[in-house]
């Protein structure tokens, strides 16, 4: 769940699990409702690792090949091109805002999921290069 | 230079610098809107100028 390590991720699983016991041994019984139902959520770090762009206003999933980070609602723009070129720029998030037409708010959730998903956005930016490096070899600039 | 810029390097500062460097730039953003697929930025570079050999031509760099 997110990116913080083997460990950690055991962890985080193992309260989950700990949690659902407890009300379980409390008289509740497990039950699945839609995500719009008022209920609380009985495992919001699940929820949140699953399903990451619940928890933010500006973010989306959108549907790609491979790429599993999420981009900027109605932007071509993923949160991992959006952060790199903030940090080589070395940018405030108010003004990488300002550069790419966004909200400050949506620049600070992109901050915030880029440090939970910090390997997948590692891992996809490599990726990333790794094809333009491909593609470059196959067909080199004139 | 000719250059078209995709929303994901289309930030205001490097827009306006190539621009002043005197280079002809677009933005897929202006023209389009935000967020269309990739087949619209590649149907916008190419719809702009003739398509020649099954590749687009015409532009020098084309970046998506």
């Amino acid at each position: 769940m997110g990116s913080g390590g083997d460990a950690e991720t055991t962890r985080r699983v193992l309260d989950v699990v700990e949690n659902l016991a407890d009300r379980i041994q409390d008289g509740y019984k497990l039950a699945v409702v839609p995500a719009e139902d008022e209920h609380p959520d009985a495992v919001p770090e699940l929820t949140r690792a699953l399903r990451p762009e619940s928890s933010y206003s500006f973010l989306v999933q959108r549907p790609h090949r491979w790429r599993k980070q999420l981009s900027f609602k109605g932007r071509r723009l993923t949160v991992g091109q959006f952060l790199g070129t903030m940090r080589v720029e070395g940018w405030t998030p108010e003004r990488a805002a300002e550069e790419f037409e966004l909200p400050v708010e949506a620049a600070l959730e992109a901050i915030d999921y880029g440090e939970k998903f910090r390997a997948l956005i590692d891992a996809e930016t490599a990726e990333d290069a790794r094809a333009a490096k491909s593609l470059t070899r196959a067909s080199p600039p004139r | 230079v000719r250059l078209l810029l995709d929303e994901c390097i289309g930030q205001r500062s490097l827009a306006k610098a190539l621009a002043l460097a005197g280079h002809d730039v677009m933005r897929s953003v202006d023209e389009l809107g935000g967020g269309v697929e990739d087949d619209a930025v590649f149907a916008l570079a190419c719809g702009l100028l003739e398509l020649r050999e099954g590749r687009c031509s015409g532009w020098d760099h084309f970046y998506v």
